[in-house]
């Protein structure tokens, strides 16, 4: 939790919550954690997410991933920036049981050192795509604006990495 | 500073009042029939005089020299310049008190706001409530304060200081309120005596130096920014470590516990198989000729 206050995710993304779940993300074998350096081409495509529990247990989960300090951290004119939206997953499984309600689209930050967090959070029940109209665009997102209206209560879990822009080798 | 300045009134209160008086009630008539003062052309050198009295005449005159260009500018700078004159005569002037009464705060507050009268008007009510609280709230405190330190150096400052310190033994309730006033007296003389000195024509250096100062602040949130980066980083990789610690010593111990149940139960298992004991070769003729 404190790395979480430190890096000012509780806060700038979410508010302070009890973690209740336990989730894994890797890009390939880097297991994402906090405030760790992934580069954009380790995390081209979507990760391996993984909700540890029961698998007899019928709670359904709903990841959000988001990068709030786009276009740049000085100025986050666009924040958050959403990247992805799984819907229904169940406990104990993969994100690619669930639902994908915004696809995945791997960070690009253009300038500076983004922080790209995943919430998780508990489902109440099935969710349902008339409930609420999935998010018409990426940029100035909000996770707490989009758990408040499905009715999604506080985070469950979170877990963030950061990235920044590769240097390319220019060849001479 | 503000209270200052009206300690030193009082005490000059006390040796000249009807002149003071007389110079107020002609201050207030003035503000009231017209803000561009005739007391815009007499020097502030003049008014300061007027008002405190020679007993500041040792003291100095440090007239500073943006006083005229207090006029114009905002209510806590002009305070502020008349303040520091005001600060070296109150030490001369140490016990001569008086209470001080809600009439008396205001004169002064008119007093002080000729010397901007030049300057912004409509802020002026603003800027005389504010400037009025803050004095009316100070003054108790500031008869309390002066009466047991002896004099200061920076004023300010110190006075709060000291005035924290005094603040328990005395009336604690009202000197806490106090307090925070003065020290928002205060909070709001240091900003005033930057937008007192008139901001100019903006030159091309002051732009310069502007962007650099843009510029150094933008770079100092990026290393802020860094340094959080890093010390969230260090503190999840410490977390993770003790996490890792724990379930490593947890395995372990588990480990060292199921070989030792595996062991006991390989010994139980063993103890009804009895090997038969293979019964003694006997050489037997079969198929031999017997001698």
């Amino acid at each position: 939790m404190e790395p979480l206050v430190v890096g000012k995710v509780i806060g700038d993304v979410v508010n302070m919550f009890t973690p209740a779940a336990d989730l894994t993300v890797h890009y390939g074998s880097r297991q994402v954690a906090n405030g760790r350096m992934i580069p954009p081409s380790a995390a081209v495509h979507m990760p391996t997410v993984q909700i540890h529990g029961h698998r007899l247990s019928s709670d359904l989960y709903t990841l959000v991933m988001v990068d709030p300090d786009a276009p740049s951290p000085s100025e986050p004119t666009l924040r958050e920036w959403l990247h992805w939206i799984v819907v229904d997953i169940p406990e104990g499984c993969d994100a690619t049981q669930g639902r994908e309600v915004v696809p995945y689209m791997g960070p690009q930050p253009p300038t500076g050192i983004h922080r790209y967090i995943f919430t998780l959070f508990k489902q109440k029940s099935k969710a349902t795509s008339g409930a609420s109209p999935p998010p018409e665009a990426r940029s100035n997102f909000s996770t707490r604006q989009f758990a408040a209206s499905n009715g999604l209560g506080p985070p469950v879990a979170l877990v963030y990495f950061n990235s920044q822009k590769e240097r390319t080798k220019k060849k001479r | 500073m503000a209270s200052s300045k009206v300690m030193a009134s009082t005490a000059s209160t006390n040796s000249d009042l009807p002149r003071q008086s007389s110079i107020c009630s002609l201050t207030i008539a003035e503000l009231q029939s017209d803000q561009t003062k005739n007391f815009g052309s007499m020097s502030m050198d003049d008014l300061l005089k007027n008002i405190y009295g020679d007993n500041l005449s040792p003291e100095g005159f440090s007239t500073p020299p943006g006083n005229s260009g207090d006029g114009g500018g905002g209510g806590g700078g002009g305070v502020g310049e008349g303040g520091s004159l005001s600060r070296e005569g109150s030490f001369s002037l140490p016990k001569s008190m008086g209470n001080k009464t809600v009439d008396e705060v205001w004169k002064e507050i008119v007093a002080g706001s000729e010397q901007r009268a030049a300057g912004a008007g409509g802020a002026l009510e603003e800027m005389t409530l504010e400037d009025f609280l803050t004095k009316a709230g100070a003054v108790r405190e500031e008869d309390v304060r002066i009466q047991v330190m002896g004099g200061a150096g920076s004023y300010g400052v110190d006075a709060i200081m000291n005035g924290q310190f005094q603040a328990p033994q005395m009336q604690p309730q009202s000197v806490d309120g106090a307090m925070v006033v003065f020290g928002n007296g205060i909070d709001g003389r240091v900003p005033g005596t930057g937008r007192g000195k008139r901001r100019a024509v903006e030159e091309p250096v002051d732009k310069a130096t502007q962007q650099k100062q843009r510029r150094m602040i933008k770079n100092r949130e990026s290393a802020a920014r860094s340094r959080e980066r890093k010390q969230a980083y260090t503190v999840e990789l410490e977390s993770l470590v003790t996490q890792l610690e724990e379930e490593h010593d947890r395995l372990l111990r588990e480990e060292v516990e199921q070989s030792k149940e595996r062991y006991k139960q390989l010994m139980e298992n063993l103890i009804p198989i009895v090997e038969k004991r293979r019964p003694p070769r006997v050489l037997r003729r079969v198929h031999s000729v017997q001698w």
